[in-house]
């Protein structure tokens, strides 16, 4: 859990745990104002719009607190036996806590993967034994997963899924999980999975949620919890069974119908093969998904986003490998990519005109709720709308982060780019979130082969779209150079003399070199003449300037307007490898 | 008997944004990761605003929603993260860290500590405070062991704390 778990004195420990969270907060882990996310909630609690203040209730009297005691230690001998019976449910009565499992939905949106769950062989109870039972689950596929510990999942190659509550996990390829442990707990009436542990045994494992996100490598654990997303998850179950119990109404008529014509038609008269019409798909004219704070969404003209969308994604897809082949820009690509662009550019006045928040023109086209609009009119123009159940998933899904976007807005932080970062981490996990409610055929319109985890802003479906217009690639050898270079840049920036540049220079050297991961790869000809950098360049450097602008804080002599400059930084100054 | 009153949603913003800082910071002192602590002052904001109560003042508010964010905290778990006998000197050590403004002064004085602190405690400080590297990364770097770099960081802490005691005068 944490480090102090041997302390002498406890209180001592405590104390320490105090000033271990006060770093934490110095360092960037600052309370958020989560104001905007609970008058949201309030808003979506079953029970009406606004709480109520009740008048000072009337004090219990001692006899009826007695009455109330008693019925509740009979209440707590009522679960605790209901809970003893399910814990010690096991053979001869004894607890069998290791063989608590939960069945998972595993939704393959990329790649394979293969499941291997340990089943009993004998039915000596004795000598029980187990066997290995494995199935493959592939691209496109839902298969169900017992998550027992020891069960394990596998990935020849790099793999995506949805895993039951627990969001999407992503793995690298050779990867195998194990199952270390599950708990469930008991909501309404109704046994839950509520956290899930997997240790990696090889590889990596990203797991995307809601509100989270981890990745962890081989010999280390991931404790997936069940978050919110679960509602919906929950949402989109609904709509789905609300869809199923409409078709079946509309299967119940037509047979009934069919049955009564049958008797009173004559029986030269063929059989009506008219089909009751489904149900349309939703136009993709005005927004498919709002929001009466942002009424401006619907004088966008979302069919020509989602046409243009649609044509342009395969294109920079196209424009990016014939790059990396020949080491050439296609003008002709490059010619058609900029009038399509030139028709999306179109619309963000009345994007910004709508005012959704966000980091610069294109934190609002990136918006959660844009970003939501812009997919349903792409898939919409793609002919593969989105069905009732994906409408309603991702409608609770742009809320959510809409109201997580409305507090990074408000949220005062010291540097700028810090609001960058939290920005397109959130919009990553959005992005990542929504995927996983796709069918593989969306999924592949959304993102064509190549778009994702390239290069930045060859999908336009990723956060890269905001962070690109902040980037600037520094081409240099080594930390040294990059250093100068920067520093240069900085210096300028903030007007500094040369004794005060040459501090800051050895700041970001010491820190540059210190940071193994931003040297790693050279540069390729798709990020030196088309400026899109390799996905994870831009996140990487952007965590590390924000590091070096503390330490250059605190470390050089600067005046009050050159700390100001320094906070309202908004580049990101990305080194590009020789 | 006086009727029921509806709150305004600016006044929610407004309770809200009065205790919310106090109640994560002390989610966090309890050992809840920042993305739990988050749901968890969302939660205990809820159970506050839903269930009728009693208006008792600023401290006692305060006090009602330490103890709800303790309980949705230690119900997050399948064992108690901690044993409840332990209550009284888990509440000892954070009134003592956080007086009366949650902490904020501390916070100050820390701030200056830190800007005083040098050498490898302040490296070991920035690689696992600020870059979040782990403990054997931060010993590699630092050409220490796993139980080095722990005792270390532990070292610098006890530190910080006599220089915060001091008022932020040397580290």
């Amino acid at each position: 859990m944490n480090e102090f778990d041997d302390p002498f004195d406890r209180r001592e420990a405590w104390a320490d745990r105090a000033l271990d969270a006060a770093l934490h907060e110095l360092h960037g882990s600052k309370p958020p104002d989560l104001s905007a996310r609970v008058v949201e909630a309030l808003r979506e609690a079953p029970r009406g719009a606004l709480p109520v203040l009740s008048p000072p209730q009337r004090r219990v009297v001692r006899s009826q607190r007695r009455v109330l005691a008693a019925s509740l230690l009979m209440l707590i001998a009522l679960v605790t036996t209901w809970c003893l019976a399910s814990a010690f449910g096991g053979r001869d009565g004894a607890p069998d806590v290791d063989r608590l499992s939960a069945v998972l939905e595993l939704a393959v949106v990329r790649g394979t993967f293969e499941l291997t769950e340990m089943v009993e062989v004998s039915g000596n109870a004795a000598t029980l034994d187990t066997a290995a039972h494995s199935t493959v689950v592939a691209f496109g596929e839902q298969g169900s997963f017992t998550a027992r510990a020891g069960n394990r999942l596998r990935s020849a190659s790099s793999s995506l899924a949805r895993l039951g509550p627990f969001g999407a996990i992503e793995v690298g390829p050779g990867t195998e999980l194990e199952v270390r442990s599950m708990e469930l707990t008991w909501k309404q009436g109704v046994v839950v999975a509520s956290a899930l542990t997997l240790s990696v045994v090889v590889g990596v494992v990203t797991w995307h949620s809601l509100t989270r996100g981890e990745t962890v490598q081989a010999g280390e654990s991931l404790r997936m919890e069940a978050g919110p997303e679960s509602n919906a998850a929950l949402v989109a179950e609904n709509a789905r069974l609300r869809q199923r119990l409409d078709e079946l109404e509309r299967e119940h008529t037509e047979i009934t119908s069919s049955a009564q014509r049958e008797k009173t038609a004559p029986l030269s008269t063929p059989v009506s093969t008219e089909v009751v019409a489904e149900v349309a798909p939703a136009p993709a004219q005005g927004a498919l998904f709002s929001d009466e704070r942002y009424p401006g969404l619907d004088s966008i003209d979302w069919a020509t986003v989602g046409g243009v969308t649609k044509e342009m994604g395969p294109l920079l897809v196209e424009l990016m490998k014939e790059m990396e082949t020949t080491g050439e820009m296609s003008t002709e690509l490059a010619v058609k990519i900029q009038a399509l662009n030139s028709k999306l550019v179109e619309q963000v006045p009345a994007m910004l005109k709508a005012g959704m928040p966000g980091f610069g023109p294109n934190g609002a086209y990136t918006h959660p709720l844009v970003v939501a609009n812009v997919l349903g009119a792409t898939l919409q123009a793609s002919g593969q709308p989105l069905s009732d159940a994906q409408r309603a998933a991702i409608a609770g899904l742009s809320r959510a982060f809409g109201v997580e976007n409305q507090g990074i807005a408000d949220q005062s932080r010291e540097f700028e780019l810090e609001h960058l970062m939290a920005e397109s981490e959130m919009k990553d996990r959005f992005y990542k979130e929504v995927s996983t409610l796709l069918t593989p055929e969306q999924f592949a319109s959304v993102y064509p082969d190549g778009a994702s985890g390239s290069y930045d802003g060859v999908s336009l479906f990723s956060s890269s779209l905001m962070t690109r217009p902040y980037t600037e690639a520094v081409s240099a050898s080594n930390a040294g150079d990059f250093a100068r270079i920067a520093s240069n840049k900085i210096g300028e920036q903030l007007g500094l003399d040369e004794s005060t540049s040459q501090q800051v220079r050895a700041v970001v050297e010491r820190m540059s070199s210190s940071a193994p991961e931003l040297w790693r790869d050279k540069g390729s000809a798709v990020e030196t003449k088309l400026r899109m950098l390799k996905s994870g360049r831009t996140p990487a450097a952007l965590r590390q300037q924000i590091a070096i602008l503390r330490e250059i804080q605190r470390k050089v002599p600067l005046t009050a307007e050159q700390k100001r400059q320094l906070a309202s930084m908004k580049h990101v100054l990305v080194p590009l490898p020789r | 008997m006086p009727e029921p009153r509806t709150i305004a949603e600016q006044d929610v913003t407004r309770l809200v944004q009065r205790h919310q800082v106090e109640v994560w910071r002390y989610l966090r002192y309890l050992g809840a990761t920042a993305e739990l602590a988050d749901d968890l002052v969302q939660e205990t904001f809820l159970q506050l605003l839903r269930a009728p109560y009693e208006d008792r003042g600023e401290a006692a508010c305060a006090a009602w929603l330490r103890t709800v964010a303790r309980n949705l905290y230690i119900k997050a778990f399948r064992r108690p993260p901690f044993e409840t006998t332990e209550l009284d000197q888990i509440d000892a050590a954070w009134a003592a860290f956080a007086g009366d403004d949650s902490g904020g002064e501390r916070l100050q004085k820390l701030r200056a500590c830190l800007e005083r602190l040098d050498g490898r405690a302040r490296q070991a400080v920035r690689l696992h405070y600020e870059e979040r590297r782990s403990r054997r990364d931060i010993g590699a770097r630092l050409g220490i062991g796993d139980d080095g770099v722990k005792s270390l960081l532990r070292r610098t802490r006890d530190l910080l704390r006599a220089c915060i005691e001091r008022n932020g005068e040397g580290a």
